[in-house]
């Protein structure tokens, strides 16, 4: 029987995307398959860090050998979503001062480039630096977006004919006479299921891939190791600095976009669902920060979150800090008697092109492909270009209306300075509904039409991803309001909708405000609060806890035919 | 040497330098900026209840001996009621109601709440008149959506149906889309008649007409007034996302009353610190270019705010400091519990609860009850034990303790 995709590959994180499309590029049928958005795992909760491999030179050779070549490679594949920092390692008063020439040794057998600077030198280019710091090293770190580079990578998938599936989950998968033979996927947003006929399946969950081998029957225990990170408002320096000691919590800041990303802890997580940030972790982070930039406890922290990172060793059971951060690839024929299965579990975002190179490989060894891998070599579009979605930011302009039509990815106009462009030159201040990220009313109304068989609940958030609303300093405060009442007047949702939609995107918002509410956040959290209650008297509207389906608009903004309820059968394409 | 200086420009601050100056000659204000009057809704909240709110409120004072209304007593809030009237009267601030029953108002988003005294432009929105309401606010404007506002309080049994009406200014280019820019527009006559002739034939029987709260800045009686007049129905207004133009109105009103009284406000004037010498503050330092200003005084209000308003700081490792002089603040121990993990829910956060202890003077005082600075007394938000959003106390609590710390 043919069936209707060479491979399908599970998780829409940089290991998935970046599996299947190096299938795609050597010729198979692929669908990329994610439970919600794109990066809403770990790659979307990462430190924004493309690894030198110094941080693990003295105590996981391996991965830095791994994360140098890879780092090189990503430099020249995927330059729209990689900011060239570079690195210092830094001994400072609270570190071991025997541990740098081990650590300076250890970079030049994994051929790592590491160069002893002068602290006065590293002071001169980095002035807030702590200057007591002892001795400095450069290594080639860098900054990356994972968000852009996911888009990249999926913008890519789709130009060579490949299919990606947002929102849509895997709940079995069915196996017959030793091999894998399809997926069942549930449309998360409909509530429907599918059968997706496959020849080969790739595991790329991260930290629920154990979730989906034992779907197939295969055993495959993930140590998954929650990491806290913490988002600062300023980005305090232009080089990613990391402490010069074995590796431990807080010790390394990235500057990426107007802010600096201070991270991690590393804490053993029972239900990688669970990504709760605790109180010890944030003080801690801050604490640390303070070592490498003095002052930086103090400054303004915008937001809080956690990752879980899919560590996994086969037969081993060291965790945390002393599990390794190399990658497995398994192929479940050999080992557990089921063909064209395979699991790439492990590894880092800066190792993710690695891990889908040889998992790739064992998926086009299964099927008898012949082709080499072509990811060293292929540039990833841009998932940014610099003009093309100017006019799109305004349709209140007089010649705006032909110019609005099909953003080809609304999510990926996250650069300000081109919103900012957008604005000045419409002159129409009105329009702006979120006035931290620069987001009009018009991009509001494009995006909720392209969401428009989602669900109430859900709806305010995915218009955070595409357009950051809600992402600035005042967290939703203003624009909440705003957003729910353009959905509300542009018929996408009925006030009972609307309100219920406000009251969830206020919630999301706290969740990542929750553990930084000192100092400005706390006056801009009560701020928020009187808005909500007191004003708008959020609180004395009885706010239906279960989200009901969003009416269907249709292009021109006018109500559907279809009654709430009665939605059109969901077909498999495209989301 | 002033008589009295008083720290803080929000509604306690205003309010005590008002009474202050009807006893004492020498009345000085010294503030950081403006304070919370721009962020309120425009009415005035005493307590939350259903039933009678004379009754209401002996009964709080009795089971929560610590709350403001306790400490200033009820009294107090009737003398700041009285207070607040002869400062607003003249700006053509008129306030209705009294302690017998709250007002139900409706808010932009179709909720309800309560106060018990009103601007008069906010009067005819009361929901326990029955009749269709009209919500109508300008086309597209990004502070206002009539029609979530009606269809939330239809769907509470409240006959209500939205309209909008455009407004060319909106589209020129210097356009300023905050409510005071909006506000300022319909001071001007045109445009309220340009408005009134787009709302009046889509009456159709409705009792009364809500606006977003922008009928006029600098004349907003007389807006409201002429409005009315041109719809020949009843018109009352509706808070809007901050600034709050009733706020900035009120805000406008203590100003103009302060200074032809002759009590000077000195904005941009951050009080880093008191000066204190046994047991009696002796005034307040500011910062300055050549060398730190010192303002002594007789006797010092503090109504610098809580946490949002910048009385108390708060660090991440959850210490909480009063900004003056350093007085203790009562808090919840651990940093944790100062927040629920619901934002907007039933319960409370407990960090409301911080600020200042204080005896029925107003004095500020340790754990055991012992006064801490005699000559010092504490307004507003700065005093602890009560928890303005849930109690529906906002105004009441700062028109209470103002009163009673200036008298």
């Amino acid at each position: 029987m043919a069936q209707e995709f060479d491979t399908i590959v599970i998780g829409g994180g940089a290991t998935g995307a970046g599996v299947a499309l190096d299938l795609a590029l050597r010729g198979l049928r692929v669908a990329l398959v994610e439970r919600a958005d794109l990066c809403n795992g770990t790659s979307g909760r990462y430190h924004g860090l493309l690894h030198s491999g110094g941080r693990y030179a003295v105590t996981d050779p391996e991965s830095a050998r791994e994360c140098i070549t890879e780092n090189q490679i990503l430099r020249h594949i995927a330059p729209a979503s990689i900011e060239d920092t570079g690195g210092l390692f830094l001994t400072t008063p609270d570190d071991d001062p025997a541990y740098a020439d081990k650590w300076l040794s250890a970079c030049q057998a994994c051929g790592i480039q590491a160069e002893e600077i002068s602290v006065a030198r590293a002071l001169q280019s980095e002035p807030a630096l702590n200057p007591r710091t002892q001795r400095a090293f450069r290594v080639p770190d860098g900054a990356c977006d994972s968000f852009d580079l996911v888009d990249a990578l999926a913008v890519a998938i789709r130009s060579l004919g490949g299919s990606v599936l947002t929102y849509h989950e895997v709940t079995g998968l069915e196996v017959a006479g030793g091999r894998v033979r399809a997926a069942t996927l549930r449309n998360v947003r409909s509530g429907e299921s599918h059968r997706l006929g496959a020849a080969t399946i790739v595991n790329a969950a991260g930290a629920w891939a154990g979730e989906i081998a034992r779907m197939a029957g295969c055993p495959v225990i993930v140590r998954p190791s929650k990491g806290t990170l913490v988002a600062m408002a300023y980005r305090f320096v232009n080089t990613v600095l990391n402490r010069c000691h074995r590796p431990g919590d807080g010790d390394i800041l990235v500057p990426i976009g107007t802010v600096a990303v201070i991270g991690t802890t590393s804490v053993p997580a029972e239900d990688p669902n669970e990504t709760g940030v605790q109180a010890w972790e944030v003080q801690k982070l801050l604490e640390e920060g303070e070592k490498l930039v003095p002052g930086f406890s103090q400054a303004r922290a915008l937001r809080a979150w956690a990752g879980v990172r899919p560590l996994y060793e086969e037969g081993g059971a060291a965790l945390g800090r002393e599990a390794k951060r190399t990658f497995a690839v398994l192929d479940h024929a050999s080992r557990d008697g089921v063909a064209g299965l395979v699991t790439v579990v492990g590894g880092k975002l800066t190792t993710y092109r690695l891990m889908a190179e040889r998992a790739a490989d064992i998926v086009c060894q299964d099927l008898g492909v012949d082709k080499p891998c072509r990811t060293k070599e292929f540039v990833l579009p841009d998932p940014v270009p610099p003009i093309a979605h100017r006019k799109t930011a305004n349709v209140s302009t007089a010649d705006g209306g032909s110019d609005s039509t099909q953003p080809t990815a609304p999510r990926t106009y996250h650069v300000l300075p081109h919103r900012l462009a957008a604005v000045e030159e419409s002159q129409a201040a009105d329009s702006l509904i979120c006035e931290c990220e620069l987001v009009t009313r018009a991009q509001i109304e494009q995006s909720a039409r392209a969401h428009g068989g989602g669900q109430a609940h859900w709806i305010l958030d995915d218009l955070r991803r595409d357009l950051r609303l809600g992402m600035g300093p005042c967290q939703a405060g203003f624009c909440n309001y705003r957003a729910a009442g353009v959905l509300n007047a542009m018929g996408a949702a009925d006030a009972t909708q609307a309100t219920q939609a406000l009251a969830d995107f206020a919630q999301r918002r706290w969740k990542g405000q929750r553990p930084l509410l000192w100092g400005q956040n706390l006056r801009q959290a009560l701020l928020d609060e009187q808005i909500y209650r007191g004003v708008l008297g959020l609180a004395e509207l009885d706010v239906p806890l279960r989200s009901t389906p969003l009416r269907p608009v249709t292009n021109d903004g006018a109500l559907g035919d279809n009654p709430p309820g009665d939605e059109p059968q969901t077909t498999l394409s495209e989301v | 040497m002033d008589d009295v200086l008083v720290i803080g420009a929000g509604p306690a601050g205003l309010l005590a330098a008002w009474v202050a100056r009807r006893t004492q000659a020498r009345v000085r204000l010294l503030t950081t900026g403006i304070g919370t009057t721009h962020v309120s809704p425009g009415w005035l909240s005493i307590l939350d209840t259903d039933g009678d709110l004379q009754a209401a409120l002996d009964g709080w004072v009795l089971r929560h001996p610590a709350h403001p209304y306790a400490l200033a007593g009820v009294e107090a809030l009737r003398g700041g009621i009285a207070a607040l009237r002869e400062v607003c009267a003249p700006a053509g601030i008129n306030y209705l109601g009294d302690l017998q029953s709250n007002f139900r108002l409706p808010t932009a988003l179709g909720a309800v709440k309560q106060a018990a005294l009103v601007p008069e432009t906010f009067a005819s929105g009361d929901l326990r008149q029955p009749g269709e309401i009209l919500i109508a606010g300008p086309a597209g404007w990004r502070d206002f959506y009539p029609a979530l506002c009606a269809e939330n309080l239809a769907r509470q049994g409240i006959p209500a149906r939205a309209i909008s009406f455009d407004l060319p200014e909106m589209h020129a280019g210097q356009f300023d889309p905050t409510p005071a820019g909006l506000a300022r527009l319909f001071d001007q006559p045109g445009v309220r008649e340009r408005s009134a002739a787009l709302i009046r034939p889509q009456l159709a029987g409705a009792s009364r007409v809500g606006l977003p709260a922008i009928l006029g800045l600098e004349h907003s009686h007389e807006a409201w007034h002429d409005l009315q007049d041109r719809l020949s129905v009843p018109v009352f207004e509706i808070p809007t996302l901050p600034p709050s133009v009733p706020g900035m109105r009120l805000y406008n009103a203590f100003k103009t009353a302060l200074e032809r009284a002759g009590v000077q406000i000195l904005l941009d004037m951050t009080v880093t610190h008191g000066l204190v010498e046994d047991h009696r503050a002796r005034g307040a330092a500011v910062p300055g270019s050549v060398r730190e200003m010192i303002f002594g005084a007789e006797r010092i209000i503090l109504a610098t705010g809580g946490l949002y308003g910048g009385g108390i700081v708060s660090d991440y490792r959850g210490c909480l400091r009063e900004t003056v002089f350093g007085l203790p603040v009562m808090a919840p121990d651990n940093m944790s519990e100062w927040f629920d993990d619901r934002f907007i829910g039933s319960a409370d956060h407990a960090i409301h609860r911080a600020g200042l202890r204080a005896n029925q003077a107003l004095q500020p005082v340790d754990a055991a009850g012992q006064v801490l600075l005699e000559n010092v007394r504490i307004a507003g938000r700065l005093l602890g034990d009560y928890s303005p959003l849930s109690e529906g106390s906002t105004e009441g609590a700062w028109l209470a303790t103002a009163y009673r710390a200036a008298s």
